[in-house]
Formats: C-alpha cells, structure tokens, sequence
C-alpha cells in the first residue's frame, strides 16, 4: 500500500506549513492596504458628505420699481434688496449691530444669486416674492448641529441672537437643505457655501487636452522610432537611460523648467492651461515612451519579419502590422500618463496655475487652475466649511482618475488582438 | 546540366567576430526541393537568411563572398532589398499569420506590391494563391476571419499562401513543419512537393526523414561548413563524407 | 581492416544491428557443419546422422525468418540510412544465401541414403573432399568478412571460388572419362552421376558465398559489385 496521506513523511507537515504560512501573509497584505484604502475612502467620504446639501434661505423680496428699474436689471441695488427683505423678516431688529449680523444669515453672494434669478425670469419685477437663496456657511454649520449651543457665547461663531433668529426661520419654513448641484456648476469663490469646482475641472480639463495632444503624438513617434528603427549603439543606450531616469525626475523640477522656459524665454501666458498642459506633457512623455516602448517589445517580433519577409518596407511592416496591434497597449499607457498627469499639484504650482481665479475657463490661454491645485488652495482655506469642499473636491478627482482608468481598460478590451 | 539559380561562392558569414559560416559553394537548381540539414548552430538557417537578406536585420551579422539569385549579386549596392524579398519569400518556423483577417493575410504582399489593381483582381490572386497552397476548400467561405483562428497546419499553409501569393522565384522554409504535428506535416510536404513545379524550393529541417521525403537535393552543414551537398538519394544511401554519414545515422561524430 | 565506424547516440541501435549481425554468424557456422557433415556422410554413412542433418534445415530456415524479422523491426524503430541502411537490409540477403547454402547440404545428405556397395575410386572422393574443405574454409572467411566489414577478405573470398569451380569441371571430366571406358556396371555409373552432383551442389555453394562475400562489399562500400563486375 502506497502511503498517499500527508504524513508519508518527505516533510510534507513542514512544508504544508509553510505553504499555509505564506497564503495567510498575501491575505493580510492584501487585509492590511484594503484596511488603509477602506479608511481613506471612508473619511474622505464621511468629510464630504457635509458639502453632499446646502443650506438656503427663502426671503421675501420686493422688486417693485421703487427699489429697481425693469430696463436696467445690472444697477439695480441687489444687495440692498436682499437686506431690505432680511430687515422686514425681522421688523425688531433695531440696532445697526444687530442688523448687521442679521444680514449675515445669509450669503454674501446672495445679492448676485437674486441678480441671477430675476435676470433669467424678468416675470417677478414688479412684486414682492419669496425668493430661496444660499444661507451664510455659519448658518449651513448651525442647521447642520456642528455648532455647539451649550459652548460660551464668545467661543462659537453664532451669537445668541443669531441662534434665536436662525430657529424663527426655522418654524416658520423659510430654511431648507438642498442638494448641492452648485458645487459642480460654481467656479471657485471666497465663500464657501458657494465656492463650485466646474473652474479647477475645465482648467484640469484643458490643460490634459493640451498634455495629450503634445505628449501622445511625441511620446508614440519617439517610442516607435526608439524600439523599431534606431540602430543599437551607445547614442540609443544613453538615450534610454535618460528616458528611464527622466520618468523618476521629481514633478516640480519640470514646472520649474516650464516656469523658465514657457513662461521666461516663450512668454506664453501665466497660470495658463496651455503652459500647465505643455509642462504635464513634459512630465507625462517619459512615462508614455516607456509605456509605448513597453507595448511595441510585447508584438511577437514575428509579425515585422513575416511583413518584411514578403518585401515590405520598414516602415510598412511596423506601421501595418506591429503598431496596431501595440496600440490598445499604448492607448493605456497614454491613460496612465494622463491620469498621472490629473493628479499632478506641484510643477502647476510653478507656473501660477496656483491663482484665485473665479472665472470660468472658456480656452487653454485664459488664466485657469486645476483640480488638485483646487483641493490644496482650499486645504490651506481657514473656513470650516471648506474642509468639507476639499472632501469633495477629491472625491470628483478620484471619480475622474477611476474614469480614465475605467477607459483604458475598455480601450484595451475593444482594442485587443489575439495572437 | 541545368543552370542553377542561385549560387554562393566563397561565402562567410560572421555575427561580430564570431565565424558562423565558412566559404560555402552551392549551386541550387531551380525546380528543385533543396534540403538543408545539420545539427543545430551548424549554421544552415544562417546560410538561408542570407539569401533573402533576412541577415541585415541583425546589426552584428556580415557576409562576405558572393551570393547570385539568376546572376545577379544579391548583395551589390545596387541592389533594393525589397526588390529581393519579392522574389525570394520566406516561411518561418512558427507559422506567422498577421493578426487580421485570412483573406488580407493573402492580400497584404499584393497590396504593399500594387499586384493588384481591381478589386476582382485581387479576390482573383487570392484564391489562385489560397488553392496552390490548399488551402481553400478549407477556407474560403470564412476568409473574413482571422488568421490565427486557423489550426496550426492550415495557418502555415496560409503563410505558404501569403508568399506564393506574390509569385517569388524562390521561397525559402525555415523549419516549417516543426510546429506541426505528423498530419499537417504531411500535408505541408505534399504541397511543398506541388510547389516545386512553379518554384525553387529551400527548406531548413531537423528531421533528417523529411529531408529524405520531400527533397531531391540535399546539403549537410557542420559547423558552419557545408559537408557534403549532392542528390538525395546519394546522401541518405551512401553519403561521401563520413561527417555526413555520422549524422544521417545518428552516430556520436 | 579495422575501419568501425562510431557507435550510434542510441545504444539500443548498436545492440540491434550486432544482434542481426550474431545471428547471420550462427547462421553461417550452422551451415558450415551441416556441410562438413553431409560431406562426411559419404565417406562413412549413418542414417541417423543424415536424418539429423536434414533436420538442420527447419532450424536454418527458422534463422532466415528471425534475420528477416528482426531487420524488419529495426526498420521499423530506427528508420536507418546509409551505412545503417545496408546493414540492415544485406543480412536479408545473406541469410536467404546461407539458408540456400543449407538447402545444397541437405541435398548432399539426403544423396547419401542412395550409396550402393561399388564405391568408385578413391580420387573422386578425394576431389570431393577437397572440395567440402574448400567451400568450408570459403565460408568460414565471408563470415569473417562480414563481421569484420572487410572488403579485401571478401575479395579474396570471391577469388577462391574459381578453385571451386575448377574443381568442379576436373570431376566432370574424371566421370566423363570413367563412364566413357563403357565398362561400368549400373551400380557404378550411379555412383559416378551422384559425385557429379555432389560436386555441383558444392560448386553452387561457392557460388551463394560469393555472393554474401558481394553483399559485404555492399554494405562497406555502398554499391552492387554484380553491376560493375
């Protein structure tokens, strides 16, 4: 009888053991950056779901033509309107301290809101409505329960008074929580309850366009020529070297060399998608080569010698039969490169695309600012509420990376040809 | 005595410093099967390349001597390298289809040739092509499918296809059946046999057997020497040299 | 001659080719006992012994039929060429040589039952004898030849013969002559017939090892010595 079990000696229980061992370390590597990813994810999201709603307060507005003038919406005195209606909500109030402090329930940013409004619905000049507009971030705090009522009146951000005011609007149904769409459609703004991140995603938007457009095209040729036509030599060593060691060159030393050089010796315009992108392609085109380089030495050599074999050119038998079949691997090195390149703060950073710019973008020469940049401007923000916008606004940059690596991997799949 | 086709005189073949081939004279005739046989590293496949000019793609080899396809010096400066390969095609050892389709397999020496103009021209040429190498009672109602989706034996048939299909004066086989199991080895070496009519065929094999089948001319290589190169028949009954002998008998040399 | 080419890659292949080649050997010292002692019949009859010898054959022909089988296999197994080849496909030949070999002793011995009392004169037997020893000796050289690959043996072998066939034609005309004095009686002159025929089948022997002393000169040359000679 043969002894097939595992005590038929050869070892088999230490090595069993081992073999055990070994499984159980992948698993808890694997438990252990699930746990810092779940963590990550987890604050990030329980952070941002603050900015998920906002916070608006209803008043009522008269727009009769004592206080404007139909045909002249622009010099209309908006911001005395919004007071008007926020003093007759509240007839008691007297006293100039307390009246300023009731015009700070609502947003500073609530007079060019109602301009906003009546502008795109001229119906409501002439009466009095109730109009919703955004509430000031203390009173977004207040409803939100972040504020503590029971601390002393001198160490929390809402008076008394407020907290009185802020329950009648409460009562009488004149606060309401909606989602936060403005978030998405809102450029950059000193206040956070209406600071947007559609600015940082068109900045960041063309500044890739403008990275892939410049580095696709050269980092294909240069990668194509480098593996399928320069000769073997000393030349082509070194320039691979340096082609290796660029990739692992620090960001910010390429926005340093884009500050001196697009900006210094070109004069091209500051803070500029069109420089952010060229200095993204600077830093993105080692990447993409090696990439290329990587996809064009996976074609079985035997296609190009099957091509040349039958009197094609060079150029023919890598055009026709090896770049096609490296370009979904190409096309996903590109990706990476780019969404790299999306994730990118400090070489921006150099070149002034670290600006306060409200505005948003309309094309690459206008001064712009890019996601990540957005997230650290509004990091080093001292408002509460825009820790709850940096949340967010690296949930959107999370979402746009996972996008393009979603895309790449569809490319590769459509793209893919068995051989 | 018929003229030979190709013909090397004195040829050496170096990869750096390192002789791979040395002072070889052969006349191929044409219409014949030519068999080159050897152990491996004897440089019979380097000998073969050299014909085609399959050689220039490695940086470190060079030739020396003369090497004529019809009287021609294949390696004067003159000559268009292209030019060459048109005229002298090439089967690899591992079948090689291009990852599209069977009929652009058999189109795509056409095509880069401009052979064929019309587009009825071409589905014309592609069939001629796809029934010398037989392969079209087993492929033409899917010649839109790719060419790896063949089996191993029909894929080589279709690389046999894709070289004939631009009417070479020579192809050159470099192991073509090693991949292959014995039916489509035998399949391939029928159709090798049928090929011989309308070209000149050189074929590099390991099996001394296939040598023996489907050649009627056979040269034994040895360490970059070519042995002994006379009629089939003669090599495998009663070779001259005893180099040769050792290794069709499968003797310790 | 000592000219062995190397042993193959594949031991078993020597060891089948030498397997082929000792059974040929056995084959061939077979045959030459069966005709030392056919010959020896006539000069003392035992009819045990010539049944015996007879029955040699079925062991011969059995021989011929393993050559040929085991040939037939190593075909098979090692697909040989060239000098392999040959090796392999002459000891076919040869032993169908032997065994006709065997076939003229047989005869020898079963002509031996046919003795009468009148014996002719010494000199016939002594011819005979002669002969015997000679197609013997022949025999033993071509299998030497054989095993040894040795073509000037075989050469000479091939030379012997001519002996043999002198022979042969000196008893034709000793009988001739006997027969011709017209003063034999019916006893006799049978007598004389039968030792012209015994000396034929030895003479057709010498003729078979010329042959096996030509396929060895096939085997180590490669070429068919009948198309040239």
């Amino acid at each position: 009888m043969i002894d097939l079990s595992n005590k038929a000696g050869f070892d088999l229980a230490a090595r069993n053991r081992a073999e055990w061992r070994f499984r159980l370390y992948g698993i808890l590597a694997i438990a252990v950056s699930l746990l810092f990813l779940l963590t990550m994810v987890g604050n990030i999201t329980s952070t941002a779901s603050g900015a998920l709603k906002r916070t608006e307060i209803a008043i009522e507005v008269d727009l009769g033509a004592d206080n404007l003038d139909p045909d002249d919406l622009r010099a209309a005195p908006w911001g005395g309107i919004v007071k008007q209606g926020l003093r007759d909500m509240f007839p008691g109030i007297t006293k100039r301290k307390d009246k300023k402090l009731l015009y700070k329930l609502a947003s500073p940013e609530a007079s060019f809101e109602l301009e906003k409004i009546v502008t795109e619905n001229p119906g409501l000049v002439g009466g009095v409505h109730k109009i919703w507009v955004s509430a000031s971030d203390d009173l977004d705090l207040f409803i939100r329960g972040k504020v503590d009522p029971d601390l002393p009146e001198q160490k929390r951000r809402v008076t008394d008074d407020e907290i009185t005011w802020i329950k009648s609007l409460e009562n009488s149904g004149n606060i309401r929580r909606v989602i936060n769409w403005q978030f998405l459609t809102n450029g950059d703004s000193r206040e956070p309850e209406v600071a947007g991140i559609l600015g940082a995603l068109v900045g960041s938007a063309w500044s890739l366009g403008v990275c892939f457009i410049l580095s696709f095209p050269i980092g294909i040729g240069a990668a194509l020529y480098l593996e399928e036509f320069a000769p073997k030599n000393r030349l082509s060593d070194l320039i691979e070297v340096n082609i290796n060691n660029l990739a692992a060159v620090p960001s910010i030393v390429f926005g340093l060399l884009g500050l001196a050089m697009f900006l210094g010796v070109m004069g091209l315009p500051r803070s500029s998608p069109l420089v952010g992108g060229m200095v993204l392609a600077l830093m993105t085109l080692p990447t993409m080569i090696i990439a290329a380089r990587a996809a064009l030495k996976a074609v079985p050599p035997s296609f190009k010698e099957g091509a040349l074999a039958l009197g094609a050119t060079p150029v023919q038998a890598v055009f026709h039969h090896v770049f096609p079949v490296a370009m979904p691997g190409m096309l996903t090195g590109a990706i990476i490169g780019m969404a790299q390149a999306l994730g990118e703060t400090a070489p921006l950073l150099m070149i002034g695309m670290v600006a306060f710019i409200v505005d948003i973008p309309t094309s690459i020469v206008q001064p712009a600012t890019a996601l990540p940049v957005q997230i650290f401007l509004w990091a080093d923000a001292p408002e509460r509420a825009f820790s709850e916008k940096t949340a967010a606004a690296i949930i959107v940059l999370l979402f746009f990376l996972i996008a393009m690596n979603l895309i790449a991997i569809l490319l590769r799949r459509k793209l893919e040809t068995r051989f | 005595m018929v003229d030979s086709i190709i013909s090397s005189r004195d040829v050496n073949i170096f990869y750096a410093d390192k002789q791979a081939i040395f002072g070889v004279d052969m006349d191929i005739l044409p219409n014949k099967v030519t068999a080159f046989i050897g152990p491996s590293g004897c440089g019979k496949s380097t000998f073969l390349r050299a014909i085609n000019r399959m050689n220039d793609l490695i940086p470190i080899c060079y030739m020396e001597g003369c090497m004529t396809i019809g009287g021609q010096d294949i390696y004067a400066p003159e000559v268009d390298v292209v030019a060459l390969r048109a005229q002298v095609g090439m089967v690899f050892q591992k079948p090689n289809p291009f990852p599209k389709s069977i009929f652009e397999n058999v189109a795509y020496g056409l095509r880069i040739h401009k052979m064929a103009a019309a587009k009825s021209e071409m589905d014309d040429r592609v069939e001629w092509s796809l029934k010398s190498a037989g392969l079209w009672d087993e492929v033409h109602d899917r010649l839109d499918q790719p060419g790896n989706s063949l089996s191993g034996g029909q894929q080589q048939r279709l690389c046999i296809a894709r070289a004939i299909a631009i009417e070479p004066k020579v192809i050159l086989m470099d192991e073509p059946c090693s991949a292959l199991d014995p039916i489509a080895t035998a399949v391939v070496e029928d159709l090798i046999d049928q090929l011989r009519r309308e070209f000149t065929i050189i074929i590099v094999t390991h099996s001394m057997q296939q040598a023996a089948r489907i050649s009627q001319r056979t040269a034994f290589f040895h360490l970059g020497n070519l042995v002994e190169f006379n009629d089939t028949k003669t090599i495998f009954t009663n070779p001259v040299d005893e180099r040769t002998q050792n290794y069709i008998t499968g003797r310790i040399g | 001659m000592e000219n062995n080419p190397p042993e193959h890659i594949v031991a078993k292949f020597d060891k089948n080719l030498d397997k082929i080649k000792s059974v040929i050997l056995d084959m061939g010292a077979l045959v030459g006992t069966q005709i030392k002692d056919a010959t020896a019949l006539w000069f003392a009859f035992d009819e045990a012994e010539a049944a015996r010898i007879r029955a040699l054959d079925l062991q011969v022909n059995g021989m011929n039929s393993e050559v040929y089988a085991r040939a037939e296999v190593l075909i098979v197994r090692r697909q040989p060429v060239a000098l392999d080849l040959r090796e392999t496909l002459a000891p076919i030949n040869i032993a169908s040589e032997l065994e006709r070999i065997g076939d003229h002793a047989k005869t020898l011995a079963k002509r031996a039952f046919l003795y009468t009392d009148e014996r002719p004169a010494k000199e016939f037997f002594d011819l005979i004898a002669q002969m015997s020893n000679d197609v013997q000796q022949m025999l033993i050289d071509v299998l030497l030849a054989y095993s040894n690959s040795d073509i000037d043996a075989a050469a000479r072998v091939r030379e012997k013969d001519t002996a043999i066939d002198d022979a042969h034609k000196k008893m034709l005309r000793m009988v001739i002559a006997a027969l011709s004095e017209g003063r034999n009686s019916e006893d006799l002159t049978t007598e004389l017939v039968h030792m012209v025929l015994n000396s034929r089948n030895l003479e057709r022997v010498g003729d078979h090892i010329v042959n096996i002393a030509r396929f060895v000169n096939q085997i180590v040359e490669g070429h068919d010595l009948k198309a040239t000679d």
